[in-house]
């Protein structure tokens, strides 16, 4: 009788998927770079100027951190503040667009990314971003806020301008937002066959020292707890992308 | 030949994706690069010795 011994793990094998890619005129390729430019500049547009109408709420929203009122000092520095602020909203708000065209044009020039591939990075990606804006507005800002405002003193007193505070603000919210990538990034490069999970693991001991560099580099402040706060969730994010990318083999890929 | 005939001759030229992001990725390092280059060693104002801003300033 056949035996039921111990059964092996079917071994996974090494793709070697063939790929095709397509030629067309570098005229065509423009053409579709324009067209998905000219889509992500519109509805940067018409989010910014939903932004311009809520623009009261966004103010408020964004000054909540430094409960301070801000000042403008050129006679047209309120207005650019306002439009900043407008086009800031518009550039979150059209996140998953901007993403979904970003990785549409991308996707053709590496056949491995195939549409429902495509649509769930857009979707990753899109919620990554929001995630480390949310982190940076809810997390870091108010602790980076209240180390500066310590520095305030009886014959030393803020006179901040929406300028300042802007150029602070969004520079926080939208590095954040590039940073929560890492997962993302790792990913695709993963599926295109140029890392796998023994590379990542080899990698690992040296992320927390890189995690950190680029903390220092971010952080506004020297001090070592804002570091911290920003070097911890860098290293987690390389912690999942290890946890999410596979060993998988290399796509060949041939041009027609 | 003229000069926007072998434009147009470029751009019916046929490549694939992958090719052409390397093509826009290699122009735009060599743009960045080429400015960085010229802003640090001041070029434009040792060589010709005008033009202003961060590139040049004519020599007092």
């Amino acid at each position: 009788m056949h035996s039921m011994g111990r059964r092996r793990k079917p071994q996974r094998k090494r793709s070697n998927r063939k790929c095709i890619m397509h030629t067309i005129s570098i005229y065509k390729h423009f053409q579709e770079l324009r067209d998905r430019f000219l889509i992500s500049i519109f509805f940067i547009v018409s989010a910014s100027l939903v932004g311009w109408f809520i623009k009261d709420g966004i103010i408020v929203f964004l000054t909540k951190p430094l409960q301070q009122t801000l000042y403008y000092n050129t006679p047209s520095g309120g207005l650019t503040f306002l439009i900043k602020v407008s086009i800031l909203f518009g550039v979150l708000v059209s996140m998953p667009i901007i993403y979904s065209q970003f990785w549409g044009f991308i996707a053709p020039a590496f056949p491995p990314l195939h549409k429902k591939f495509i649509r769930r990075i857009t979707f990753f990606s899109t919620t990554l971003f929001l995630s480390g804006v949310s982190f940076s507005y809810f997390v870091l800002l108010p602790a980076a806020l209240k180390l500066f405002s310590r520095f305030q003193d009886v014959s030393l007193a803020p006179l901040i301008s929406g300028d300042a505070y802007f150029a602070f603000v969004s520079s926080y919210l939208i590095w954040f937002g590039i940073l929560f990538q890492i997962p993302i990034l790792f990913l695709v490069l993963n599926k295109l066959g140029f890392i796998n999970r023994s590379h990542l693991a080899r990698f690992l001991p040296y992320s927390f020292l890189v995690s950190f560099v680029v903390a220092a580099f971010i952080t506004p402040t020297p001090d070592p707890i804002n570091q911290t706060m920003v070097g911890l969730p860098i290293f987690l994010l390389f912690l999942i992308s290890w946890v999410f990318v596979k060993e998988e083999g290399i796509y060949h890929v041939i041009s027609i | 030949m003229s000069l926007v005939s072998s434009f147009e001759k470029i751009l019916e030229k046929q490549v694939t994706r992958k090719e052409f992001l390397v093509m826009c990725v290699g122009f735009f390092v060599t743009i960045v690069g080429l400015e960085r280059f010229l802003k640090v060693f001041e070029l434009p104002k040792r060589v010709v010795g005008f033009g202003t801003g961060p590139y040049g300033g004519k020599k007092k």
